[in-house]
Order: structure tokens, then C-alpha cells, then sequence
């Protein structure tokens, strides 16, 4: 059940047909691991945090898109929901999606999103790149998408920056989840 | 915000289960039975209660599985 203050900060989604007040509720209470650096994770964090949901940094230090060590603050000011385990010096352990899915940049203009845990094969495939804003606000929707249950198989988007379009390719898997 | 908190108050309910509302201002009068609709509830009444509001009656209607 959302408070009043949360009612008001979210209720362009809560008026959403696919999200409403159970799906937001659903999105503050997913905390989401954030892996590496770059433009593109660090805009989706961004957008994941407006979302309400609290994020988990793992990795190196961000340089691309906020200040170096002011993610955590940044992200704080952004939306006070998202406050939670954020900072990549954080200790903490916060709850995982129970199907532990997740969104991997695959390229500066390919992700790949698993409702099961991919295995380090599948992700192995092709190397993680960096993509730029538009990869990071695609990764985003699609993580969210996974937490309200939207996306119940494994995709992937293709990103054409010149066209300015996207289309879903098959996503990459190993021999053993192909 | 009148309808965000009346559809966050339908989600809580169980379909069949009805909603009162009062209601003041021309605004909601018309968008809330408006959007109640159109996400699959059902206005059941829409009466006076004096000092210029409104009752509004609405029974939950949720689509199987959700």
C-alpha cells in the first residue's frame, strides 16, 4: 500500500493500465543490483531510482554520467524511496527478485534481459560495452518491465542510433540455454 | 489525484466489493466514473449528498488474475 506522499510522487504510473499501485508498490520494494559503469548503467540507474526502486552499487567508480562518488547523493536527492543500499562502498544485502532476473548490456547498442539468472556463459557471449543514454533508458524499461512481470520470456533489443529505432533481436545464450 | 486515490482504493478490493466516494468540484465528477469505466468497474450510482457533493457508487470489477 503506497503512502499519501507516495500516492502523489508516483501517480503518473499508478494511472498506468500495466503498472498502477500494485505494480509500484512492486518497484519499490525491488532492490536492483547495479554491475559496472558507463553512460548507459549509470542513466538507467537514474531512471530505475525515479522509479522508486533502492539500488545496490557493484563495481568501479562511475566518471560518465554524475560526478565520480557523488552517484550515491545524486541518486538520494533524485527520489528518497531509492535511498536504500545505494553507494558501490555499501554493505549491504539487499533482497533480490525471486527469480533473480536481470538486464545485460550486451554492446554499445544491444541488451539482453533474463527472467532466470543467465549463467556466465550466456552473458560471456559478447563482451559488456558501453552504450550511451538511449541504451540506458531501454535497460531501465526493460528491467522494470521484468519486476511487474511483463517480460516472462528472455529478450533482447537491438539499438540502431542512425535510424534512431529498436527492434528485438533473439538474445544470445550458450550452447546449454540456447 | 481524486482518481489516482480512487483506483489505488478499487485495486485493494476484492471485485464485487463496492467503493463510496464523495465527491466535490466538476472535475472529478466527470473524469471519475469516466476513467472508473474505462478500466473495467462498474458505476453503480452517482447521487446528491448535499453541500455540493456527490456519491458515487462503484463496485470493483478485476479482470481473472489479476
Amino acid at each position: 500500500m503506497l503512502t499519501d506522499e507516495q500516492a502523489r510522487r508516483y501517480s503518473r504510473h499508478v494511472l498506468l493500465r500495466e503498472v498502477g499501485g500494485r505494480g509500484q508498490a512492486r518497484l519499490l520494494e525491488a532492490a536492483v543490483r547495479v554491475r559496472g559503469g558507463g553512460t548507459a548503467l549509470e542513466v538507467a540507474a537514474a531512471y530505475l531510482a525515479a522509479g522508486g526502486s533502492p539500488l545496490a552499487w557493484e563495481g568501479p567508480e562511475h566518471t560518465a554520467f554524475f560526478l565520480a562518488g557523488e552517484v550515491a547523493a545524486a541518486i538520494a536527492d533524485l527520489n528518497p524511496d531509492a535511498r536504500g543500499p545505494v553507494g558501490p562502498e555499501a554493505d549491504v544485502d539487499p533482497p533480490r527478485l525471486e527469480s533473480d532476473a536481470g538486464v545485460v548490456l550486451l554492446g554499445p547498442e544491444r541488451l539482453a534481459w533474463f527472467p532466470a539468472p543467465a549463467c556466465e556463459d550466456c552473458v560471456a557471449l559478447q563482451a559488456p560495452g558501453r552504450g550511451g543514454p538511449q541504451l540506458g533508458a531501454l535497460a531501465a524499461l526493460a528491467m522494470q518491465r521484468l519486476v511487474l512481470g511483463l517480460e516472462t520470456e528472455a529478450g533482447a533489443l537491438e539499438l540502431d542510433l542512425a535510424q534512431g529505432k529498436d527492434r528485438r533481436v533473439a538474445p544470445a545464450r550458450c550452447p546449454r540455454h540456447a | 489525484m481524486t482518481w489516482v486515490k480512487v483506483k489505488l482504493a478499487l485495486e485493494e478490493l476484492p471485485s464485487g466489493d463496492r467503493l463510496e466516494v464523495l465527491l466535490s468540484g466538476e472535475e472529478p465528477l466527470r473524469n471519475v466514473p469516466k476513467n472508473a469505466a474505462e478500466e473495467g468497474h462498474r458505476v453503480l450510482s452517482t447521487t446528491e449528498a448535499g453541500g455540493g457533493k456527490f456519491k458515487l457508487v462503484i463496485e470493483a470489477v478485476h479482470p481473472r488474475g489479476a
